[in-house]
């Protein structure tokens, strides 16, 4: 008997041992901050932060280590539960609005205060993307505009309009019988209505809890794809090819026009496009023309609607983080300011966040430099964020871009006395629904 | 400590105190969570923290049955999975199980093989045959074109589903092979000898001798399959993803994987979705068991 309750005394000490060791992996006086990003950052945009955070332990002697997660949601999420340490999250700053409410972000407006920094030095679709109901719960990091990677040797003008859009896209299409050997617009839908509503003067939601693009603006856009899928410019399943790596459609020419944003595109084509290999980074193009908007946008100046959807991220300190002064500091560092900004834009190649350095000529200088960059420059302050709304994020995803799908690939549409608008009747019905479904 | 007790007693005591562990495990691990889930389904839980829930009553359920269209459409997919998957990999499984039931040398080998898939990572099996199906340089689609066949694409909808169909097939084939193995060897060969005595030929014996003796374990493939299948995911997760392009393919699970972990605010919808399926199953089970009563008693 006396065997075992030696026995037990063993393993109750080694069980206290581990749940001690479990409980507390971290001292209270940091040397190391732990920074988590998404899987979007995989590759070459991991190795960016890393390079970013590897120069900020060369000034300030404190570690910080990067960590990919490939679902961040998950692992937050379980974060939150667990207590697991993270301090800073570099954050897609569309879905702030779900998460700040709920608790998984520090407000920042003290720290702002206390060190000067203005909301006014950020571009303000950016900077408004991260606050929530009057507070700020993150910096933006980048600009990420949306827009069409163009081969240049396929294509023999950069369109500027919808209906240039399309004629350069019918001239670079290429067939041998059906089967296409250069697709003249890869248009796959997904996400990019939000774009081409914006170009068209339109807006996707009225307010936080219902859709607007159920009018003449959302129209001109359907119509357009749809007249753009029939003049046989692309085909669903068209082209092959892994995105992003060597036998990108894109890179190996059979793809002349694809739409992507500079985030997910420019560092991939940067590396792998041949010398032989031209192409531009253009805003998407202004419209309409011909597809009965004229009246609605009435006579504006070139480019006022050209531009697209703005993406980017930002620097968010997670709630559950012991070193929130630490962390801020980091954000301080990195986008407090416009020298380690240019020094983030020249490893990265993205557009600084700061209007600071968008509109100093010195700076602006640099930055037209970079061929990803020097055609969105010029209409970034017309690029619009997506609407702050809860369950943006998932309308936009899992309602409106399998519905418009099922419009132009697969003519569920088709039986109704107007299609297109059928459709948008559908697509508003069931956001509207979604937007205020009890979760939201 | 039990000494006062009566031996019968102790006994029952010893008896609970052995299953305890089971018991708590399965109370909190299985039980509470179907609980939680069931009681949650009637709230607006967001998957995020659980202050600030308030009793909705039915509306998660209104509206899963008014507008969650795409939940309907995975459930569709689910039938069209089912339909293809469940009666071709019985049939292939007896086919296999027969032609591999003889104890030869060749066909320890040929056991193993087919039961391979089955020790393999779902997760690994499906991105090995992503690649298998790549337009371009997929070993399939070679296959096909050399024979004149248009090729498999997981972006096409229609083949996309057939890719799934294949892929779940291969995977599943090998444990009912070896079950159907084990059941064919267990009928006594005096029946098979009494067969052929009354002139019956060698599919005769397998329709008449065979099948009828092997039920019980068809019954249970079918019911595990009735269970498993519905409940398709890495699979179809890794050949056409979570995303707005895969709603022809996606499935209840995915569906609601998704709408848990990937999308804020729809969790209590997740929850509903879940309870349908899990009822859904049970349903179904219960059917075939009804149906099947005479096997088991």
């Amino acid at each position: 008997m006396n065997r075992f309750r030696k026995l037990f005394l063993l393993i109750g000490l080694l069980c206290f041992g581990v749940i001690i060791s479990g409980c507390n992996g971290r001292e209270e006086t940091p040397d190391e901050l732990v920074v988590w990003m998404g899987k979007y950052w995989a590759g070459e945009g991991e190795q960016y932060i890393r390079e970013m955070m590897d120069r900020y332990e060369e000034v300030s002697g404190i570690t910080v280590r990067v960590e990919l997660q490939q679902d961040i949601h998950t692992k937050l999420k379980s974060a939150m539960r667990s207590g697991e340490q993270v301090d800073i999250v570099i954050w897609d700053r569309w879905e702030t609005p779900e998460y700040a409410q709920n608790g998984f972000f520090v407000d920042l407006d003290n720290y702002l205060q206390r060190d000067g920094i203005k909301k006014e030095d950020f571009l303000s679709e950016a900077f408004n993307e991260m606050v929530v109901n009057g507070k700020t719960y993150g910096l933006p990091l980048d600009l990420d505009p949306h827009g069409i990677w163009v081969n240049t040797d396929a294509v023999e003008k950069l369109p500027e309009t919808w209906d240039e859009l399309k004629e350069q896209a019918i001239k670079a299409t290429v067939k041998n019988g059906d089967r296409y050997q250069r697709v003249g617009l890869h248009l796959d839908v997904a996400g990019y209505f939000n774009s081409f509503i914006q170009t068209a003067g339109g807006s996707m939601l009225k307010d936080e809890k219902t859709a607007g693009f159920n009018d003449a603006h959302g129209y001109a856009v359907l119509n357009f794809w749809r007249d753009l899928f029939d003049s046989g410019i692309y085909a669903p399943g068209a082209v092959s090819g892994d995105n992003f790596t060597a036998s990108d459609p894109f890179l190996t020419g059979k793809v002349a026009m694809r739409i992507d944003s500079l985030l997910n595109a420019g560092p991939y084509y940067s590396k792998y496009a041949k010398e032989d290999f031209n192409y531009e980074f253009i805003p998407f193009p202004k419209g309409p023309d011909t597809y009965g908007a004229n009246e609605i946008i009435g006579n504006v100046e070139p480019g006022t609607y050209s531009g697209g959807l703005l993406g980017g991220y930002g620097l968010a300190i997670f709630s559950q983080s012991k070193f929130k002064d630490e962390a801020w500091n980091v954000i301080k560092w990195w986008v407090g300011n416009d020298e380690t900004m240019m020094l983030w834009h020249e490893i990265s190649g993205f557009i600084p966040s700061r209007t600071t350095i968008i509109k100093n000529e010195e700076y602006r200088a640099i930055l037209e430099q970079n061929k990803n960059i020097k055609n969105i420059l010029p209409v970034i302050e017309s690029y619009k964020a997506r609407p702050r709304a809860n369950g943006y994020t998932n309308v936009e995803n899992a309602i409106l871009t399998p519905k418009i799908k099922a419009l132009l690939e697969q003519g569920l549409y088709d039986n109704e006395a107007d299609p297109i608008q059928a459709c948008l009747d559908d697509m508003e019905k069931a956001a509207n629904a979604r937007f205020n479904f009890s979760g939201f | 400590m039990f000494k006062h007790l009566k031996d019968k007693t102790r006994m029952q005591l010893l008896g609970y105190l052995f299953i305890a562990p089971a018991v708590i495990i399965f109370i909190l691990f299985q039980l509470s969570p179907i609980i939680l889930s069931i009681v949650l389904s009637f709230t607006n839980y967001n998957g995020y923290t659980f202050s600030n829930i308030n009793w909705t009553g039915l509306n998660n359920f209104k509206y899963m049955f008014q507008y969650d269209e795409y939940f309907f459409k995975s459930l569709k997919n689910m039938g069209i999975y089912c339909f293809a998957i469940i009666p071709t990999n019985i049939v292939l499984s007896l086919i296999l199980a027969s032609l591999l039931s003889k104890k030869t040398k060749s066909n320890t080998l040929f056991r193993a093989i087919y039961y391979i898939p089955c020790l393999t990572s779902a997760i690994a099996t499906a991105v090995v045959w992503k690649y298998l199906y790549d337009p371009n340089v997929g070993l399939v689609n070679r296959m096909l074109a050399t024979v004149g066949l248009d090729p498999i694409t997981l972006s096409d909808i229609g083949t996309a589903k057939l890719a799934i169909i294949i892929v779940t097939l291969w995977m599943g084939l090998g444990g009912n092979i070896v079950m159907y193995i084990a059941a064919i060897q267990n009928v006594p060969d005096s029946l098979y000898e009494a067969a052929k005595i009354e002139g019956a030929n060698s599919f005769q014996i397998f329709r008449k001798v065979t099948i009828p003796l092997i039920r019980p374990v068809t019954v249970f493939i079918l019911t595990m399959l009735l269970i498993s299948t519905p409940q398709m995911f890495e699979q179809v997760l890794i050949l056409t993803g979570i995303n707005s392009i895969s709603v022809d393919t996606q499935t209840p699970v995915l569906m609601i994987y998704n709408n848990i972990t990937q999308t804020g605010g729809l969790a209590s919808l997740a929850l509903v979705e879940s309870l349908v399926l899990f009822a859904l199953i049970i349903l179904v089970t219960l059917i075939t068991q009804r149906v099947n009563k005479e096997t088991y008693f």
